[in-house]
């Protein structure tokens, strides 16, 4: 048995040096954004188009997750703001689905390489995700991803596997020549997912029912530090990836319909980085403004971009 | 859980350490961990489908124990009818009850609006196997061949074994049950000659295999777009893609069995080299097929009586064979087919003098062409789409179609084009294995070649398999 376990272990050497090896060459992001299709309606797709294609600027840029994605009407915003600073002025929607800082923390990284926004507004939600973004590890430059470890990061090394698992498939995909970038016909000028579904209340009273039992269940201080830990770092890791751009914080609290919790509970961890918008009242409490108990629908979406322009403008000034 | 997945490597590494470690202090809780593991993997796919299989060794069990105690041949009969109907129930209900229902209100032109319904159905995967292989055990204990085991654990386990429990090969109670009552020591050189062949399985499966079926799916997705040669050599690449899929499988499943130190049947003997229809059901499915011959041919007569007798033998046992893949009419035909090459080889190609090398050449060239296109009806998903293949290779003979669908399509995927090297390989060495397993085979080179083998194969597998949304193994489907 020792003989079969050595003997496994030095055949696989080489294959697993040749797999962390992977690790050396620079992902392909052509490759990356569009290897993830078929998650969030394709939506890495359009944003590589929109980062590394699209010649058009970015000056204000929203992340966050699919609840970003179906809350802000981009391309009202950046028509607004144009009329109101009298310039063109480009707003983005990177709302990406699901929620994890890490995969933010990557797009953004993306995004100023190449372009130079001067404000960027962070979802916030009720609470910090708790956990690694799923499509993190396929978009992640190499130091990003080995040093993702946390102590309550449980996805780590299913991480490392599909970091080495994208990178394999990008050398396969060159070597044998099957890799065809297909350009659509035409990707939507913004970021922006709506839908002009209106959720039944029965689903809004689940989701009430679900934030109560969870506030119900307290947790220890210390538990919550290490359960947040994860995320509190890549927060502070976009915030000062933006300060290195000369790009400003602010953040925007995007509330499930159920919880009914006026700010988030990380309020006052946001303020030491920048402002705290907080949407009026009206727009979550009115269920037409839903799609469903977690995403805004086209009405409250369009309420939700009205609020916002003012607050803008004042940063575009 | 799939054999070409990454879940599938995790739980066999897993297992093996966990089953070698416990076999060190108990072979009763080795033997628990088997058990265990199989039901994990084939609970994988759906947990309900445990209650089938435990029910089913469960009866078998029982009535193994109570057929040996039994002297009369009437109580005797009795356990064996209420084995056959339980597992044979089993599998009817499950297979074949709306197959039957649509042929009974297509035969009789019942309206099926105001007939019985069929009703949704969920195929248990595997069902086919483990319900042969248990009913063998219980056949056997009937004809006094086998004294039934002492263990639960052991026929629980030989029932549930996971690398042959989807798709075999069919084990027999007499091969197998000893394996697992015996005190096993783990051997370096079974478990080595077990990796191999998993190695050779992989790259058939996920290189020759799942490449080849791009190629046929297109094909056979939209039939009458394509004249008679490109139907035809879709068939043939087709007879390739079920070969490779299914003696991929059996030789991943063998080289898994073998690193817990269990021997499988050898299921495949490359067919395709075969000189006769009779030779090439001696080295195709060869689990199947000689299940078939022990319990239903012989049984029926054999070859005993006069002509008409083993001609009607040989054709229930090939409808009935044909009928164990599907519950459709295509099956029925292919078997039917597969009864009357046979009839005809007899009759019309049988002699006793050695055959020398032109008519060997000659025998193998026909049977390669009649089983290569006997795919026809089995790849067909009805009898409509099987009259759509038969009108299109008959009416269209645009030769020019067939050189555009391999040059100017994109049919032909990159990886596909590379195939076209990798094939040709695969052909030519399993022409010089002939009818040696892989492990058998590369056995006779040096070490630094062998080595070197398998990592070509590795690299061969990463580099063009298909490793993402890999399809199921077809045979799962039975």
């Amino acid at each position: 048995m020792k003989k079969f376990a050595r003997n496994s272990i030095l055949f696989c050497l080489p294959v697993l040096l040749g797999a962390f090896s992977l690790f050396l060459i620079p992902l392909d992001k052509q490759f990356a954004y569009h290897y993830v299709k078929g998650e969030c309606s394709d939506k890495a797709s359009w944003l590589y188009h929109r980062i590394f294609e699209d010649e058009r600027p970015v000056d204000v840029v929203f992340s966050g997750a699919s609840q970003t994605g179906s809350a802000v009407i981009d391309e009202t915003i950046s028509e607004e703001l144009s009329q109101t600073a009298g310039k063109n002025i480009e707003v983005i929607n990177y709302g990406y689905c699901r929620g994890g800082r890490d995969i933010q923390y990557t797009m953004l990284k993306d995004l100023f390489n190449e372009k130079h926004p001067q404000l960027l507004v962070l979802e916030v939600t009720e609470d910090e995700p708790k956990k690694s973004h799923p499509v993190f590890p396929y978009l992640a430059d190499t130091k990003d991803l080995l040093g993702s470890f946390a102590p309550l990061n449980l996805r780590y090394f299913t991480s490392i596997w599909k970091g080495i698992s994208v990178r394999f498939e990008s050398l396969r995909a060159k070597i044998t020549n099957s890799y065809r970038y297909k350009e659509p016909v035409s990707y939507p000028p913004f970021g922006y997912r709506g839908s002009s579904h209106t959720v039944q209340r029965e689903y809004i009273k689940q989701n009430t029912k679900k934030w109560e039992r969870r506030f119900s269940r307290q947790k220890t201080e210390r538990l919550r530090r290490i359960e947040l830990g994860y995320s509190k770092h890549y927060v502070r890791k976009i915030v000062e990836l933006a300060k290195e751009n000369g790009c400003e914080v602010a953040f925007l609290y995007l509330r499930e319909s159920g919880s009914n919790l006026k700010a988030p509970l990380l309020e006052e961890y946001y303020l030491d980085f920048g402002e705290l918008i907080i949407l009026p009242n009206e727009i979550f409490e009115n269920t037409d403004n839903w799609k469903d108990p977690t995403h805004l629908n086209n009405s409250g979406a369009k309420r939700a971009s009205e609020f916002l322009i003012p607050f803008l403008a004042d940063y575009i000034e | 859980m799939l054999f070409n997945t990454s879940t599938f490597f995790v739980f066999l590494v897993l297992t093996f350490l966990f089953y070698w470690k416990a076999a060190q202090y108990s072979k009763k809780t080795s033997q628990l961990i088997l058990l265990i593991a199989s039901y994990i993997f084939y609970g994988w796919w759906d947990w309900r489908f445990l209650i089938l299989i435990i029910v089913s060794s469960a009866a078998d069990f029982l009535i193994g124990r109570l057929l040996f105690n039994k002297q009369k041949a009437i109580p005797r009969k009795l356990l064996l009818l209420t084995s056959l109907f339980i597992n044979l129930g089993i599998l009817f209900f499950f297979k074949y009850f709306n197959f039957f229902i649509d042929s009974f209100q297509a035969l009789t032109g019942i309206d099926a609006e105001n007939s019985w319904n069929t009703i949704n159905i969920i195929l248990p995967v595997g069902i086919s196997f483990y319900t042969f292989q248990t009913l063998s055990y219980t056949i056997d204990i009937y004809r006094r061949r086998i004294q039934p085991t002492q263990s639960a654990l052991a026929f629980f386990t030989f029932v549930a074994f996971f690398p042959q429990l989807v798709a075999g090969p069919i084990e027999r109670a007499k091969h197998l049950i000893p394996q697992f009552e015996q005190k096993t020591a783990f051997s370096y050189k079974q478990a080595t000659s077990g990796l191999k062949l998993m190695l050779w399985g992989l790259f058939k499966k996920m290189v020759i295999a799942d490449q080849l079926a791009k190629i046929v799916n297109i094909v056979y997705a939209q039939p009458e777009q394509y004249g008679s040669w490109t139907i035809i050599l879709a068939t043939f690449l087709f007879a390739y893609q079920i070969y490779c899929d299914f003696s991929g499988y059996s030789d991943i499943a063998i080289g898994a069995a073998r690193l817990f130190g269990i021997e499988l049947m050898t299921n495949f003997k490359t067919p395709y080299l075969s000189k006769s229809f009779r030779e090439f059901w001696r080295r195709w499915h060869i689990s199947l097929s000689t299940w078939f011959r022990d319990y239903v041919y012989i049984p029926l007569g054999g070859n005993r009586g006069n002509s008409v007798l083993w001609v009607r033998n040989i054709m229930i046992t090939f409808i009935v064979s044909g009928l164990w893949h599907g519950a459709n009419v295509t099956f029925l035909i292919w078997g039917a087919l597969h009864g009357l090459l046979l009839v005809a080889e007899r009759y019309l190609f049988s002699t006793n003098n050695p055959l020398n090398k032109f008519k060997q050449f000659f025998g193998w060239l026909t049977t390669y062409i009649v089983i290569g296109l006997s795919w026809l009806p089995f790849r067909a998903e009805s009898f409509q789409y099987l009259q759509t293949l038969a009108k299109n290779i008959s009416h269209s003979t645009n030769e020019s179609q067939l050189l555009q669908f391999i040059y100017n399509a994109d049919h032909f995927t990159d990886a596909g084009k590379v195939l076209l090297f990798i094939f040709p390989v695969f052909l030519f060495s399993e022409f010089l294995m002939k009818e040696k397993s892989f492990d058998e085979f590369i056995s006779g080179f040096s070490r630094p070649i062998r080595i070197g083998v398998y990592y070509l194969i590795i690299i061969v597998i990463l580099f063009f398999g298909v490793l993402n949304s890999a399809p199921e193994f077809i045979y799962f489907q039975f």
